[in-house]
C-alpha cells in the first residue's frame, strides 16, 4: 500500500516536469536561428514561397499562440506530423525507437556480461598482476573512440571475415539482431571499463567488511559469500550506472548510429534540430523526457527490493 | 531472493535469445554459400553480405544472361537521404537527382550536358519573335500508372511551378501555358529569353499527370511522387532505403535496363566503401578526396569523375565596413594559395577557375582577371585601405570535415599577410540564416547550377532583388550594371547579346573581387566492375536508362 502511494505520488510529480519541458523545449528551439520553411524549399525558393509555407505551417501566428495550439494538441495525445519528414512523429519514434531499444538491450547486456566477471576478478584476485591489467585495459578501452573502434570493427568482421553485414538494420528481426551485434559491442566497451572499474573497487571494500569476515569464520562457503555478501551489495552501485547507461542508450547514439548507418534516435533528433524540424524535436525530447523519468522511477523501486535499507518514502 | 532469481531469468532468457540469434547466423551463413536459398528480395540482401564477392558476382552473371527473368537489381549507397520528391519544391541535390528518375519533361539535356533532346515533346516550333512556343507531346508518352501524358497534364504542372514552386523565380518569362489539343501545348512569353528551353529540361519543369497531383495533399506528394520518367517509386522508409522499379509504361521501349534500383543511405564514408568493397552494394557515391585512392586501389572496384557546375568559393559580405572596400577583397583573393587548397582539399581534382561561373558553361569568360598568389601584394593593397591588422570571422558548417581543412588553410595563408582569421562553426540552419541576412564577414559557400544555361547563376549573382545578389550584399554602380546587362541577356534569345552581356557582367564582378573562386570539382563515384551505364549530367542528373549489373 505504502508502495502504491509512493509510485502515485512519483507519478504525480511527473506532471509539472513535463510542463516545464515543454515549455523549455518549445521556446528553446525557437530561440536558435533558422527557420524550417526555408529548410524545406531549399536554398533559392523565392520570398514569398517561403512566407507561404510560415503561413501554411502557421509559423506566421505569435509564439505564444503557437505554443497553446501545440498544448493543445498534446492534451490530445497529438505529436502532430514532421515538418521535413512528413510523417505523423508517434509513428517516427516508434519507428526509431525499435532500433534504439534493440541497441539498449544487446548493449547493456553486452556491458553486464563483460564487466561483471572481469570486475569481480579484478577485485578479488591476489595476482597483482591480473588485478593491474584488467584496470589498466579497462581504462584503455574507457578511452577507445567509438567511431574508432567501430570502424575496426566492421573492417574486421564485416570485410574480412563476412560474418556481418556492412552497416544497415535489414528486414527481418534474426537481421535486425546480426546487425546489431557489432554496434552494441562498440557501445558496451564505452560503459564496461566503468563497470570494472566500479565492480572492482566496490569488491574490494566489502572483502574488508566485518560481516564478510564473519561469515567466512562461520564456514560459509565462498559460493555463498559471493552471491549472498558481495554481489547482492556490489549490485546497488552497479545498478545506478547501468540505469544511468540505459537512460543515455535510449537517446541513441548519434556517432554509432552513424557509423553503423542504423535509423535510431539519436540520428533522428539530430537531423530534426539541425534542419529546424520544431515539431519533431518537440515530441522527440518529451518523450524522451518521460522515458527518462519512467527509467528513474523504476530504478528506485528495484533498488528498494535489492537493499531494503533503502526505503521509499 | 525471489527477485534475485527473475533478474537471473530474465538474464538467462536474453542471452539464450541472443545465443539462438548467433545460431541462426550461422545456419544461413551455410545456407547462402551451398546456394540453396530462395532470391526473395529480403534473403538476397542477406547473401550479399555474406558471400565471398566471387559468388555474388557468377549468381548475378548466371541470372543475367541466362535471361530467365528474374529481375536486375542495382544496389547503391548514398550519404544523405532525399527530403522531398516534389519537383515543385525539391531543394536539395539528394532530392533533384532523383527526382531526374521518376520524372521527365517536355525536353530533356543530353548526356553531355551541351543540347537538348526532345522528351515528352517529340517536336516544337517557336515563333519568329521567340515569344511563342509549340509543343507536340509524344504518342505513347505514359506516366507510370499508365494513363496518357496530355497536354492539360503539362498546362497543370507546370502553372504549379510557376505559381507557389521554389523554382518560379527562373520562368517568371512565362506568360501563359494553354492546351490547344490534347497533344499539343502553346507556352507564351513576357519575353524572348534564352534559357527558357533549359529550364523546361530540367527538374523545375517537370510533368506530371493533374489527376492525381490535384487530388493529393501536398505534404503526401513529397513522398509518393508520380511522373513520366524511366522509374517509379516503389517504397521508401526514410533514412534507410528507397527502393525505385521500373516504369513499365517508360515511352523508350527497352529502357531502362535496370528493373531495381535500391538506394541505401549509408552516411559513413568509410562505412559507404567498405560495403562496396565487399560487393554489399553494386556503387556508391560521394566518394571523398580522402576516401578516393582507398577506393581506386580496391580490386573488383572502379572511380569516375563526373564534371558538374560545382564550384566552391569564399563569400565576403559587400555591406560590412571591413569589406566594403574594393582593395581589401582584392587583398585577400591575392592572399589565397588555391592550388594548395586545391591539392589538400580537393585532391587535386578540382579545376581552378576565375569565376563562381563553370568552366564549361556556355557564356563562361575565360578572359577574366586571376588573382594568382601574391602576398605580397595582398600586403600592399592592405596597407593602401589601412587595414594592415584585420581581424574577420568566418562561417562554415559543424560537421563538415572538408569545409573545416579549408578553412583552417585559409587561416594560415591569411595569416602570413597579417589577417588574422577567427573560424566559427554553425549548424547548417544557423550558418543559412546569417547568410541570408547578411550578418556574417565571411563565409565558405559553394553554387551548382539547375539549368544547363549560365542565366541561372548570372541572375541570382547579379539582381540585387534575387536575394541580394546571392547572398553578397553587392550594391553600388557596378552591381546597377551588371543587374542592367544580366537583365537584358535575359530578355533576348540573341546568343550574341547574350554572350556579349553575360561576359562584361563576370567581368564586373571579377574587378570587384566578390568572391574568391577557389575551384570547380568532379562529382566522385565508384562502382564495381560489373556495373555499366553509370552516368550522371553536369548537374548532377542521373542518367540510369541503360545502368545495369551484370
Amino acid at each position: 500500500m505504502k508502495q502504491l502511494r509512493y509510485i502515485l505520488i512519483r507519478i504525480m510529480q511527473m506532471i509539472p516536469v513535463m510542463f516545464v519541458v515543454t515549455v523549455i523545449i518549445f521556446w528553446g528551439i525557437r530561440l536558435i536561428p533558422g527557420n524550417p520553411a526555408e529548410t524545406i524549399l531549399g536554398e533559392k525558393a523565392p520570398a514569398s514561397a517561403i512566407r507561404d509555407m510560415e503561413i501554411r505551417m502557421g509559423l506566421d501566428k505569435p509564439v505564444w499562440i503557437q505554443y497553446l495550439i501545440y498544448m493543445k494538441r498534446l492534451f490530445h495525445l497529438d505529436l502532430g506530423i514532421s515538418i521535413r519528414l512528413k510523417d505523423s512523429v508517434s509513428h517516427l519514434i516508434a519507428q526509431r525507437m525499435r532500433v534504439t531499444i534493440l541497441y539498449t538491450l544487446l548493449c547493456t547486456l553486452f556491458t553486464l556480461l563483460i564487466g561483471t566477471p572481469l570486475g569481480y576478478i579484478a577485485g578479488t584476485t591476489r595476482h597483482r598482476g591480473v588485478d593491474k591489467t584488467i584496470s589498466s585495459v579497462s581504462l584503455v578501452i574507457l578511452s577507445l573512440p567509438e567511431f574508432w573502434f567501430g570502424i575496426l570493427l566492421l573492417l574486421l568482421f564485416g570485410l574480412r571475415l563476412h560474418w556481418v553485414p556492412i552497416g544497415g538494420w535489414g528486414e527481418t528481426v534474426a537481421d535486425h539482431i546480426r546487425c546489431m551485434i557489432l554496434p552494441a559491442f562498440t557501445g558496451a566497451i564505452g560503459s564496461v571499463g566503468i563497470l570494472i572499474r566500479n565492480i572492482q573497487s566496490a569488491v574490494k571494500k566489502l572483502l574488508e567488511k566485518d560481516y564478510v569476515n564473519f561469515a567466512r569464520s562461520k564456514g560459509a562457503s565462498p559460493g555463498i559469500i559471493r552471491n549472498r555478501y558481495i554481489l547482492k551489495n556490489v549490485m546497488v552501485s552497479t545498478m545506478t550506472i547501468v540505469a544511468m547507461r540505459i537512460t543515455s542508450l535510449l537517446g541513441g547514439s548519434v556517432v554509432i548510429e552513424f557509423v553503423y548507418s542504423l535509423p535510431g534516435m539519436g540520428k533522428m533528433l539530430v537531423d530534426a534540430i539541425d534542419g529546424r524540424d520544431y515539431v519533431l524535436v518537440q515530441g522527440t525530447v518529451l518523450v524522451y523526457a518521460l522515458v527518462v523519468m519512467v527509467i528513474t522511477l523504476v530504478t528506485d523501486i528495484v533498488y528498494s527490493y535489492i537493499d531494503p535499507r533503502i526505503s521509499m518514502n | 531472493m525471489r527477485i534475485r532469481k527473475k533478474i537471473l531469468c530474465g538474464i538467462l532468457m536474453i542471452s539464450a535469445a541472443a545465443m539462438s540469434a548467433c545460431g541462426s547466423t550461422g545456419a544461413s551463413e551455410a545456407q547462402s554459400s551451398s546456394g540453396a536459398v530462395a532470391p526473395t528480395a529480403g534473403q538476397e540482401k542477406a547473401e550479399t553480405g555474406n558471400t565471398s564477392q566471387e559468388t555474388t558476382t557468377t549468381e548475378e552473371n548466371g541470372a543475367a544472361s541466362a535471361g530467365d527473368g528474374s529481375p536486375v537489381v542495382v544496389k547503391i549507397a548514398r550519404g544523405g537521404d532525399s527530403v522531398t520528391l516534389d519537383p515543385a519544391f525539391a531543394g536539395d541535390n539528394v532530392d533533384i537527382w532523383v527526382d531526374s528518375l521518376i520524372f521527365e519533361g517536355l525536353v530533356k539535356t543530353s548526356e553531355d550536358g551541351k543540347s537538348l533532346e526532345p522528351c515528352l515533346a517529340e517536336k516544337w516550333d517557336v515563333s519568329d519573335d521567340g515569344k511563342t512556343y509549340t509543343f507536340t507531346l509524344r504518342d505513347g508518352a505514359k506516366f507510370s500508372d499508365g494513363s496518357d501524358v496530355r497536354a492539360s497534364d503539362v498546362v497543370y504542372s507546370l502553372n504549379r511551378a510557376l505559381k507557389g514552386g521554389s523554382w518560379s523565380s527562373l520562368i517568371t518569362c512565362i506568360k501563359d501555358v494553354k492546351a490547344v489539343d490534347d497533344k499539343t501545348v502553346e507556352i507564351d512569353l513576357n519575353n524572348p529569353s534564352g534559357s527558357l528551353m533549359s529550364c523546361l529540361a530540367s527538374f523545375i519543369c517537370a510533368i506530371y499527370p493533374e489527376k492525381y497531383y490535384s487530388a493529393t495533399e501536398s505534404d503526401k506528394l513529397a513522398s509518393a511522387p508520380l511522373g513520366a520518367g524511366p522509374f517509379l517509386l516503389e517504397s521508401w522508409k526514410q533514412d534507410q532505403e528507397m527502393v525505385l522499379k521500373k516504369n513499365p509504361y517508360y515511352w523508350d521501349a527497352g529502357y531502362p535496363l535496370a528493373d531495381e534500383i535500391d538506394m541505401t543511405v549509408v552516411p559513413d564514408d568509410n562505412t559507404r566503401l567498405m560495403q562496396l568493397q565487399a560487393g554489399q552494394v553494386d556503387a556508391i557515391e560521394g566518394v571523398s578526396a580522402q576516401m578516393r585512392t582507398q577506393a581506386q586501389n580496391t580490386e573488383g572496384v572502379k572511380v569516375i569523375d563526373f564534371p558538374t557546375t560545382h564550384v566552391e568559393y569564399v563569400s565576403f559580405n559587400y555591406t560590412n565596413e571591413k569589406l566594403n572596400d574594393k582593395r581589401v577583397r582584392q587583398a585577400l583573393n591575392y592572399a589565397t594559395d588555391r592550388e594548395a587548397i586545391n591539392k589538400a582539399v580537393f585532391g587535386g581534382l578540382g579545376t581552378l577557375c576565375p569565376s563562381v561561373v563553370w568552366p564549361t558553361a556556355p557564356h563562361f569568360n575565360p578572359n577574366l582577371t586571376s588573382y594568382d598568389y601574391n602576398p605580397d601584394k595582398a600586403k600592399e593593397l592592405l596597407a593602401e585601405a589601412g587595414q594592415s591588422n584585420l581581424n574577420l570571422n568566418l562561417i562554415i558548417s559543424n560537421g563538415d570535415a572538408s569545409s573545416l581543412m579549408e578553412a583552417t588553410i585559409l587561416k594560415d595563408q591569411w595569416s602570413k599577410v597579417g589577417v588574422n582569421l577567427d573560424i566559427q562553426q554553425m549548424d547548417s540552419s544557423a550558418r543559412r540564416d546569417a547568410r541570408n541576412n547578411l550578418t556574417f564577414e565571411v563565409l565558405l559557400n559553394y553554387f551548382t547550377s539547375d539549368i544547363t544555361d549560365t542565366a541561372e547563376e548570372m541572375e541570382l549573382f547579379c539582381i540585387k532583388d534575387n536575394f541580394d545578389c546571392w547572398h553578397l550584399g553587392w550594391n553600388g554602380p557596378d552591381q546597377e550594371k551588371a543587374e542592367k546587362l544580366v537583365k537584358e541577356a535575359g530578355a533576348t534569345t540573341d546568343e550574341d547579346v547574350r554572350k556579349k552581356n553575360y561576359y562584361e557582367a563576370q567581368e564586373l564582378m571579377a574587378d570587384n573581387a566578390l568572391v574568391i573562386p577557389l575551384a570547380t570539382i568532379p562529382e566522385t563515384i565508384a562502382v564495381r566492375d560489373n556495373v555499366s551505364g553509370f552516368e550522371q549530367g553536369i548537374l548532377g542528373n542521373y542518367y540510369f536508362n541503360s545502368l545495369t549489373v551484370k
